[in-house]
């Protein structure tokens, strides 16, 4: 875990010295029609030299990074699940066909080819079994990146900002990412574990919208939930069991009893109570009670010392690089005392989202607020 | 040549034979029943003391008598209190509960519907109380609001499922046939608007449908349990009042009308009964396939068709095989709880396929 926080470290200095290698890439034909990249699941990929119109599929960060590096007016379509994350921040989402539906992760093939896309850019998961390359390869390139945590994400951003022609606005982006990434890290990168307070993130009931137990949470597979509990300074009690989303028992976390306790609040859970649209924090506050009457939390350190934070799931592990730095006020507000995650969370959307959208007059997306 | 004298004799001992035969064959079945609760309670009994916290026998047991007989006051809310009182106890008498209104509802059902396959789920109420749930889960859309958002959905969906299969057959003079092909087919309708909810839902959500349906324990408490436990001892009991009239519709609709059963009344009544069990039980746990299908198999295998003792014994089997699958799930990679629903098939299917290799008859 050390280990991969000073690799974490070293990537971003060697980003903001403009060395790191775009790993994986080559140009063939003499041409240059075409580029061949390695994608994140190792394929060997061969995309347009000039990509013109692209279609985002997946969830979280996908569209979100290719808009942050200037490449948003190449996307053509996109998907249900990202028009609804974004529709808030980036409203021309909206009229942009969606050629798959989130849930199932079909695609409408018919048309992604009508549409004349050059690229699809998916993430792992959404690519699944490969059936989305078996059906638009080769005549549509499709290209896997990863870019829903730290691990890989410079990596990630630098191959998308070549493949997309958008090399110098990819590096003006991972510069933003790096300060602020870094100024959390250079803090917390020295905690001793005994500094570091034992944390309980989780998103609700496993099986249904209730609170649980049992409490699903992350385990050790997971790409983000632990990692950036990690890199906030924290150790998340999940952190060594197996699976990547899994259901905890209750008695497990009265047995660990966590310092804090980090509820991350989703749309999907058909809780308005938090995000873009709520503007009143009076639901989240009702909802906060509830949680701390817990069974499993009622005699928790963190219940006792107060340390029950709701943080909006989006931001939590969609926009996670932000969300880091939620994590890093909440767990250590001595250490960060100059630290302003909204400030941060609004600088991503007016600079690289080129959204209007005022967070500090709407939307709630942490309770209580810092 | 024997006289008359003697052939009579002959018949009377072989009158005799068989009548202790009778009654002995019937205290097995009996003691089959008495045995089974102390079974079940010596289950429970170990099963409260298993978890992934780490509390002794001692303090499990202290607990409980603390809160038995001195009453709420005398407990202070301590680790062991919530952990053996609110969390363990509640979850493993709703194991308890929720496999007995199975295992009666599905011997009831087998024997009602005159199919070996048919579980407490034929009418459809699963596919139903799941898409009650999706609809909550996925779009917000719900009966009742708050912590019933869920439950209440999967409980009225569920309801209204079983009386339009009810209602259509009661127009065909509630014959078997008809309820299962309408069970059937509205378990399909279900299914297919269920998925097409599922096809517009974001994943995480649609993910948390599906972990509903699978069926889980942990979601209760206390007040959920005495619900359930209201509602099941109330059925379970109207169950066993009707099991004597199973037991000569068993013999055809013919007969049992020559007898003087009320043959559609009967089957519409105990249908409703297990509907009404089911549907509640299934709003609080999800859906918890196999033990309402496989109980009164293994206790037909065991003690015959008799259902004035298959109805109670086919819910303590069922009880005894839920808590166990249960304790299973929430010790075997604890912390880590696994779906009950997939461990009762795990642990009962080599049990199951054992017993049916070993049987010589069918399943009528």
């Amino acid at each position: 875990m050390r280990l991969s926080r000073g690799i974490t470290v070293l990537m971003f200095v060697l980003a903001l010295a403009g060395q790191l290698p775009a790993e994986g890439m080559q140009e063939v034909g003499s041409d240059q029609e075409t580029i061949t990249v390695t994608d994140f699941l190792g394929r060997e990929v061969v995309v347009p030299a000039n990509v013109e119109r692209v279609a985002t599929l997946g969830t979280f960060m996908n569209y979100g990074i290719v808009v942050a590096i200037g490449a948003k007016d190449m996307i053509v379509g996109t998907s249900t699940v990202l028009a609804g994350m974004y529709a808030s921040t980036v409203p021309d989402i909206m009229s942009l066909p969606t050629v798959a539906v989130s849930g199932m992760g079909d695609v409408d093939y018919e048309q992604v080819f009508e549409l004349g896309v050059d690229l699809v850019i998916v993430d792992p998961t959404t690519f699944g079994d490969g059936t989305i390359a078996t059906n638009l390869e080769p005549e549509i390139a499709v290209y896997v990146a990863d870019v829903r945590g730290p691990a890989e994400f410079v990596e990630e951003v630098s191959k998308l900002g070549l493949i997309l022609n958008r090399e110098d606005e990819a590096a003006t982006f991972l510069q933003w990412y790096q300060e602020h990434m870094d100024s959390v890290i250079s803090v917390t990168d020295s905690l001793v574990d005994e500094d570091r307070p034992k944390v309980f993130s989780y998103y609700g009931g496993e099986w249904g919208v209730a609170e649980g137990p049992p409490f699903g949470t992350y385990g050790s597979a997971s790409t983000t939930g632990n990692s950036i509990l990690d890199l906030a300074g924290g150790q998340s009690i999940t952190v060594n069991l197996p699976g990547e989303f899994i259901a905890l028992d209750a008695e497990s976390v009265i047995e660990q009893d966590p310092d804090f306790i980090i509820r991350e609040v989703y749309s999907w859970n058909n809780l308005p109570i938090m995000g873009f649209g709520i503007d009143d924090t009076a639901a989240a506050s009702n909802h906060r009670d509830v949680i701390m009457g817990q069974d499993a939390f009622l005699l928790s350190t963190a219940v006792q010392n107060d340390e029950l934070h709701l943080l909006y799931g989006d931001v939590a592990q969609g926009f996670w690089f932000v969300g880091l730095t939620f994590y890093a006020k909440m767990l250590h507000p001595d250490l960060f005392p100059d630290l302003d995650p909204e400030a941060i969370f609004q600088d991503f959307l007016t600079k690289f989202l080129e959204s209007d959208y005022d967070v500090s007059a709407n939307g709630v997306f942490v309770y209580p607020a810092f | 040549m024997a006289s008359s004298t003697e052939r009579i004799d002959a018949l009377r001992n072989q009158n005799r034979r068989l009548k202790e035969a009778y009654q002995r064959q019937r205290l097995r079945k009996r003691l089959f029943v008495i045995v089974l609760v102390p079974i079940v309670l010596a289950l429970i009994g170990s099963a409260i003391s298993f978890g992934s916290a780490d509390i002794s026998f001692f303090d499990v047991y202290r607990v409980i008598f603390t809160r038995v007989f001195a009453g709420d006051s005398a407990e202070p809310v301590t680790r062991a209190h919530i952990i053996v009182w609110r969390l363990r106890l509640p979850r493993v008498m709703m194991g308890v509960i929720a496999g007995i209104a199975l295992g009666s509802s599905g011997a009831v059902m087998q024997v009602v519907l005159r199919n070996p396959l048919a579980d407490p789920y034929m009418l459809g109420i699963s596919s139903a109380a799941a898409f009650g749930a999706s609809l909550a889960i996925v779009l917000g859309i719900g009966v009742f609001g708050g912590t019933y958002l869920v439950i209440g959905n999967a409980f009225v969906f569920s309801l209204v499922s079983s009386g339009l299969i009810l209602a259509l057959s009661a127009r065909r003079n509630a014959s078997p046939e008809v309820m299962l092909l309408t069970g059937l087919a509205l378990l399909f309708f279900f299914q297919a608007i269920t998925t097409i909810i599922q096809y517009f839902g974001e994943s995480d959500a649609v993910r948390a449908a599906v972990f509903w349906a699978v069926g889980d324990l942990g979601r209760v408490d206390w007040t959920m349990v005495a619900i359930c436990a209201a509602v099941v001892v109330v059925g379970a009991s109207l169950l066993i009042w009707k099991s004597g009239d199973l037991n000569v519709m068993s013999t055809g609709d013919a007969s049992a009308k020559s007898l003087g059963i009320n043959v559609g009344g009967t089957r519409v009544f105990t249908m409703i009964v297990c509907t009404v069990m089911v549907a509640t039980i299934v709003s609080f746990t999800g859906t918890i396939g196999f033990v309402g299908l496989v109980a009164p198999h293994l206790v037909r295998m065991m003690i015959g068709a008799d259902n004035r003792i298959l109805v109670p014994a086919s819910g303590l089997v069922g009880a005894l095989l839920l808590v166990l699958a249960d304790t299973v799930a929430r010790t075997i990679v604890s912390p880590v709880i696994l779906p009950v629903g997939a461990v009762t098939a795990f642990l009962g299917v080599p049990l199951f396929v054992y017993l049916i290799m070993r049987r010589k008859g069918g399943f009528a």
